[in-house]
């Protein structure tokens, strides 16, 4: 174990001078550099500037120095408190992971009625049976959730249609809140449904119990029905109307869409946006196609790179900057999620932007036959006949087995993201994640070299994007610190 | 067995001025756009890159230049600021109890 020395032993050496704090930086253009903290707190500077500054030899009053200082970047003599000032906002920052695992994800049901051929999990005819978790697997799978530490679970139902087994859902729901009366967890539920099945008892229930409902939006009807084939082409009309209908019950504040991004829909941002305003929604998640599943299968994923879908997303984030600027407020969502870890003390919880990785620790995915996987990624992988991911079996394995085990510890503990190749010396890595499944089923190894990997191709150029552009603009940074704080 | 394809490239550098661990990362940052065989000849470090692409060997010259030297800088900042980086960790850590209780 690395032995500390005594924080006073560093005051005494500083009366002459400053010590630069730990530090990485990556070039942000060809001129300017981008530097991060321990904490994730970031300067944009010049390369003289850096080398200046790491050099011992900035000016202790340049208008550069006082930003280092106060962004902990530096100590000198009357530095007092910087150091447990920069420790506790490392601990605000890991802080979250005490706390798994807050999301537990229940593959109720494989059937559904919808044959999108990018689905990332495989559908199974509509009235087979044999694709639907059984009642005795989701009280084995309830019994595990409630031994996670996290004082928050969120309950998602997913599919398939989660919604064509909703007999079950209410069994486990009424379980859930049960057994929750001595548990006293903040407890939430969601419906993650395409919306087309979604009918008055549905509705009701979800009114009685609070329960959130996530839906898929692609865009507009024409690009939203290709996506979205189903008997009588109208996946479209049933999402709008089952949008309108459950936000009349659940309200607006319960009612969220994901958008799936195909090749389709990469000269269509702005389209896709539009259509998010005219259904009422305030924000939109521009989503990169996964990888795995039926998504490779089809030949979907290789059909466009990450410089293609980069486009597509810039053009998407611009459109969405100006509207703002002209005084309509609206989120791109993975903008904001990055902009929370770069601009407040917080972290936010999202999987794909962990390190260590989220999977297991930020969600787990109960199978319907009870097989259980480290990440929704991670099942639909195991859909491709890879079971790498899958931690065990809610029938034969305990607890610890399950989280304690090899098959989730190896890929965080390899993949962690300040041990990995260029991870380790990348500006961006108190922002970014490790993503081993990710890795795993794109180059066969749970680090991946990052060089050569879409993730890290993909989300360095989010960070620089958004950093470039609130710094030559001081109203985009407003809005950027407001889409942070919201 | 030898190596029958010429690099496109071949950058020499000082290894009294440069830290052959820069050239390593350098050589790895840059995979995508070129492979890297690093020798070392009478104190001199060599690097011979051959192109992933055909874009101009010029820009892939002064990249790769750049890159090292950035490189070297990193491994200088890292190399003086380790203490601190354990005493912050420590610190961090230390407050957070077996249970994840702030102290
Ligand atoms: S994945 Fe890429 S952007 Fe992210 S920390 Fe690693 S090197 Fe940096």
């Amino acid at each position: 174990m690395a032995k500390f020395t005594d924080i006073n032993a560093y005051s005494k050496n500083l009366a002459a001078g400053y010590k630069p704090l730990p530090f990485r930086f990556m070039p942000l253009d060809s001129e300017k550099y981008v530097l991060t903290n321990m904490a994730g707190e970031f300067v944009v500077t010049d390369r003289d500037g850096l080398v200046e500054f790491a050099g011992g030899k900035l000016h202790h009053q340049s208008p550069a120095y006082s930003d280092l200082k106060s962004k902990h970047f530096l100590i000198d003599s009357d530095s007092d408190v910087a150091l447990d000032l920069l420790a506790l906002k490392v601990r605000t920052k890991l802080s979250p992971l005490a706390n798994f695992t807050g999301l537990h994800i229940f593959v109720v049901t494989l059937r559904c009625e919808h044959s999108c051929p990018y689905c990332q999990v495989s559908r199974a005819n509509d009235n087979r049976t044999d694709f639907d978790m059984t009642e005795e697997t989701a009280l084995r799978a309830l019994d595990l959730v409630f031994q996670s530490p996290s004082p928050a679970i969120k309950i998602e139902f997913q599919g398939g249609e989660s919604l064509l087994n909703l007999d079950l859902i209410e069994l486990i729901v009424a379980e859930a809140k049960r057994r929750n009366e001595t548990e006293q967890r903040e407890l939430a539920f969601v419906f993650a449904t395409n919306l087309a099945v979604l009918d008055e008892r549905a509705l009701e229930f979800a009114r009685e119990h609070n329960i959130f409902i996530s839906t898929s939006l692609d865009g507009p009807k024409d690009l939203h029905n290709r996506n979205r084939p189903r008997p009588g082409g109208d996946s479209y009309e049933r999402t709008i109307d089952g949008i309108n209908r459950a936000r009349a019950v659940v309200g607006r504040d319960h009612v969220s869409a994901l958008m799936t991004t195909t090749a389709a829909s990469l000269d269509r941002a702005r389209e896709i946006v539009d259509e998010y305003i005219r259904q009422g929604f305030r924000g939109i998640f521009l989503r990169a196609l996964s990888p795995y599943g039926f998504a490779l299968k089809t030949k979907f994923y290789q059909s466009y790179g990450h410089e293609r879908w980069l486009q597509f997303y810039f053009d998407g984030l611009d459109y969405i900057i100006e509207m703002n600027r002209n005084g309509f407020p609206f989120t791109e969502q993975y903008a904001a999620l990055i902009l929370r870890k770069m601009l407040t003390p917080f972290q936010p919880g999202y999987v794909d932007l962990m390190s260590p990785s989220g999977i297991g620790i930020g969600a787990v995915v109960y199978n319907y036959d009870g097989d259980v996987y480290a990440s929704d990624e991670a099942r639909m992988l195991a859909e491709m006949n890879d079971k790498t991911f899958r931690l065990g079996n809610v029938h034969d394995n305990t607890y610890e087995e399950i989280f304690l085990g090899e098959s989730l510890l190896d890929p965080i503990e390899q993949s962690f993201a300040p041990s990995a190749p260029m991870c380790s010396w990348c500006a961006f890595e108190p922002w970014c994640g490790s993503d081993p499944v990710f890795h795993y089923a794109t180059q066969g190894d749970f680090v991946g070299k990052k060089p050569l990997s879409a993730f890290c191709g993909r989300n360095m150029a989010i960070f620089k994007g958004l950093i470039e552009r609130m710094n030559q603009d001081p109203e985009i940074r407003t809005i950027f610190e407001n889409w942070a704080n919201n | 067995m030898a190596d029958e394809q010429q690099p496109d490239l071949r950058l020499e550098f000082d290894e009294s001025i440069h830290n052959v661990d820069a050239i390593k990362r350098a050589a790895y940052a840059m995979m995508k756009r070129a492979v890297c065989n690093i020798r070392m000849v009478d104190g001199v470090l060599v690097c011979e890159l051959t192109a992933a692409s055909d874009e101009p060997l010029e820009g892939l010259a002064r990249d790769f230049r750049r890159e090292v030297l950035d490189q070297d800088l990193r491994l200088s900042i890292e190399a003086q600021t380790e203490p601190l980086r354990n005493l912050v960790l420590g610190l961090a850590f230390s407050r957070v109890g077996q249970n994840g209780e702030v102290h």
